[in-house]
C-alpha cells in the first residue's frame, strides 16, 4: 500500500510511457531505459486535426516526427507514402541543415512527438553514447533504402 | 506568396519592436525574472539527470532546493568567517591606506611646488586635490542609496527564488503555454526561436560560470600566495563578468603598493595574471569553447557598453546573451528566406 501510495507520488508514469513507446522506435534500438528517459525528456508533443497541415515542400527541417498515435500522408511530385504510428519522418534533419522536400499532412487526428534538432545535439553534447547509437540506427536505415532503391539485395544483418 | 512572406516578415519586426520597447519601459521590474529565467536554465540539467530516473518532476526541484541549501549554508559557513575577517582588515586598512596616500600627496605636492614654482603660484595641485576630494566625497554620499539598492537586492532574492521554483515545476506546461499561443502553423517556428534561444542561454551560462569561477579562484590562491592582503575580497572582484578581472588587477595593483611599499609586487601580480591568463586561454577556454557564442570582440564591447548604458548594470551582464539571441533569431530568419533545398 505505502509502496503504491511512494510510487504515485514519486514516479512520473508518463515518462514511463514515454520510454516504452520510444523503445519500440526503430531509430532508439539499443537505448537503455535511461537514455530513452533522456530523450523522451526533450519531446514535444503535439495533437494535429484530421487534414492539418504538418509542414510543406521547403520548409526549414528542424524537427524529426514520430508519430505516436493517427496516421500521417507525406506527399510530393515523386512519391507519395502513408505512414502510422510507430513510425517517423524527417529523421534528416537530425544530420543535415536542409529543407523538407515533400509536404505531410495528418490523415486523421494524430499525435506526434517532435524532437528538435538543437535540443537533441544539446542532449548528445552530454551524452556522446546516444548519439552514437541514434547515428548508426539511422545510418543502417538509410544504407538500407539505398540498397533496396538500387535492387541491390544485400543482406544487411 | 512572397508577399505573404513580407507580410510575415513585417509583422515579425513590429512584434519584436513592441517587445523590446515593452522590456525597455518595464526594465525595472524585469530584472528577477531575467535573473531566475538565468538560473533555472543552469539548474534544470541536474533535474532532467534526476527526472531520467524515471522520478517526477518535484522529486527533482525538491533534491535540488535541499543540496542548494545545504551547498550554500556550507559555503556561509566556510567563506563568511574570512570574509568578516578580511573586510574587517580592510576597514582598518582603509584609514592608513588613506593617511599614507594623504602623506604622500603632501609631500609629492611640496616636492613639485620647489622644483616648478608655478604650480604654487596658481595653486594648480589644490584645484586638483579639491576636484579628487569632492569627487571622492561625492561617491561616499551615494553610499547610503547603496546600502539601500542592497535591502532591495535581498527582497528581490525571495521574489526570485519564488520564480525559479514556478519556472522549474512548470518546465514543459510552460512550453506548451507559449506554443499554443500561436496559430497551429508557427509551431515549428515559435519552437525553433524557443529552443535555439535556450541553448545560446545555456551555452553561454556555463561557459560564464566556468570561466569567472576559474580566475576568480586562481587569483585569490595566486594574490594569497604572494602575500597580497584581501585576497579573497580581489578574488570576489575577479568574478564580475568581463570587468572584474581588469578591476581585480588594479585593485590588488594599489592595494600591495600600499601595504609593501615597493613597485616589484606589480610585478609579481602581473605576472601571477599573466599565468592565470595563459591557464584560462589554454586550459579552461577549450572547455567553454563549446558554449562559444560565436560574437567577435568588437560586437561584445559595442553590446556590454550599450546594455550598460541603457539598462544598467544588469544591462552590462546580460548584453552579450541578449546580443547573440538577437544573432540567433536573425541568423533563422536569414536561413528561412533563402532558397537552397538539401
Amino acid at each position: 500500500m505505502i509502496k503504491k501510495i511512494l510510487e504515485f507520488l514519486l514516479i512520473d508514469n508518463v515518462l514511463k510511457k514515454d520510454v516504452a513507446f520510444l523503445k519500440k522506435i526503430t531509430l532508439f534500438e539499443g537505448l537503455s531505459d535511461r537514455s530513452l528517459a533522456k530523450v523522451s525528456l526533450i519531446v514535444f508533443k503535439k495533437i494535429y486535426l484530421a487534414g492539418e497541415k504538418i509542414y510543406e515542400t521547403g520548409a526549414h527541417a528542424n524537427i524529426i516526427y514520430i508519430i505516436k498515435s493517427g496516421k500521417v500522408k507525406l506527399i510530393s511530385q515523386n512519391f507519395n507514402k502513408i505512414i502510422e504510428h510507430g513510425n517517423f519522418f524527417g529523421e534528416l534533419s537530425l544530420i543535415a541543415n536542409c529543407r523538407y522536400n515533400c509536404n505531410a499532412i495528418a490523415l486523421k487526428e494524430s499525435e506526434l512527438y517532435f524532437i528538435y534538432r538543437t535540443k537533441f545535439e544539446d542532449m548528445v553534447e552530454s551524452n556522446n553514447k546516444i548519439g552514437f547509437a541514434v547515428m548508426k540506427n539511422l545510418a543502417f536505415m538509410l544504407a538500407k533504402n539505398i540498397t533496396i532503391s538500387n535492387c541491390n539485395k544485400v543482406h544487411m544483418k | 506568396m512572397e508577399l505573404a512572406k513580407n507580410r510575415i516578415f513585417l509583422a515579425a519586426v513590429v512584434v519584436f519592436v513592441v517587445i523590446c520597447s515593452f522590456l525597455y519601459l518595464a526594465r525595472d521590474i524585469v530584472a528577477p525574472f531575467l535573473i531566475a529565467a538565468f538560473v533555472s536554465h543552469l539548474i534544470y540539467p541536474f533535474i532532467a539527470t534526476i527526472q531520467s530516473y524515471g522520478y517526477k518532476r518535484w522529486v527533482g526541484v525538491v533534491i535540488l532546493a535541499i543540496v542548494a541549501v545545504v551547498v550554500l549554508a556550507a559555503a556561509l559557513i566556510i567563506f563568511i568567517p574570512s570574509l568578516i575577517s578580511e573586510f574587517e582588515k580592510f576597514k582598518i586598512g582603509v584609514s592608513d591606506y588613506c593617511e599614507y596616500f594623504s602623506n604622500y600627496v603632501n609631500t609629492t605636492k611640496t616636492k613639485l611646488e620647489v622644483t616648478v614654482p608655478v604650480i604654487k603660484h596658481y595653486d594648480i595641485l589644490g584645484i586638483i586635490i579639491t576636484k579628487i576630494r569632492d569627487f571622492i566625497f561625492a561617491g561616499a554620499q551615494q553610499i547610503p542609496a547603496y546600502v539601500m539598492n542592497i535591502f532591495s537586492i535581498f527582497s528581490s532574492i525571495v521574489l526570485i527564488m519564488m520564480l525559479i521554483l514556478f519556472m522549474l515545476l512548470g518546465g514543459s506546461r510552460n512550453l506548451n503555454a507559449i506554443v499554443s499561443f500561436f496559430p497551429a502553423s508557427y509551431t515549428e517556428a515559435v519552437l525553433s526561436i524557443i529552443y535555439e534561444i535556450d541553448s545560446v542561454l545555456r551555452r553561454f551560462i556555463i561557459g560564464q560560470l566556468i570561466e569567472t569561477s576559474f580566475v576568480g579562484i586562481m587569483s585569490w590562491i595566486s594574490l594569497s600566495i604572494i602575500g597580497v592582503n584581501f585576497a579573497l575580497i580581489i578574488g570576489l572582484v575577479n568574478m564580475i563578468p568581463y570587468f572584474g578581472p581588469f578591476l581585480g588587477l588594479v585593485l590588488a595593483t594599489i592595494i600591495g603598493v600600499i601595504q609593501f611599499q615597493t613597485f616589484t609586487i606589480v610585478i609579481k601580480i602581473v605576472i601571477s595574471y599573466v599565468i592565470i591568463r595563459l591557464l584560462d586561454s589554454n586550459f579552461v577556454q577549450p572547455l567553454a569553447i563549446a558554449r562559444n557564442l560565436n560574437l567577435g570582440p568588437v560586437t561584445m564591447a559595442f553590446a556590454v557598453l550599450a546594455g550598460w548604458r541603457i539598462f544598467g548594470l544588469l544591462g552590462g551582464v546580460v548584453a552579450i546573451p541578449v546580443m547573440a539571441i538577437f544573432r540567433t533569431i536573425f541568423m533563422m530568419l536569414v536561413q528561412r528566406y533563402k532558397k537552397n533545398f538539401c
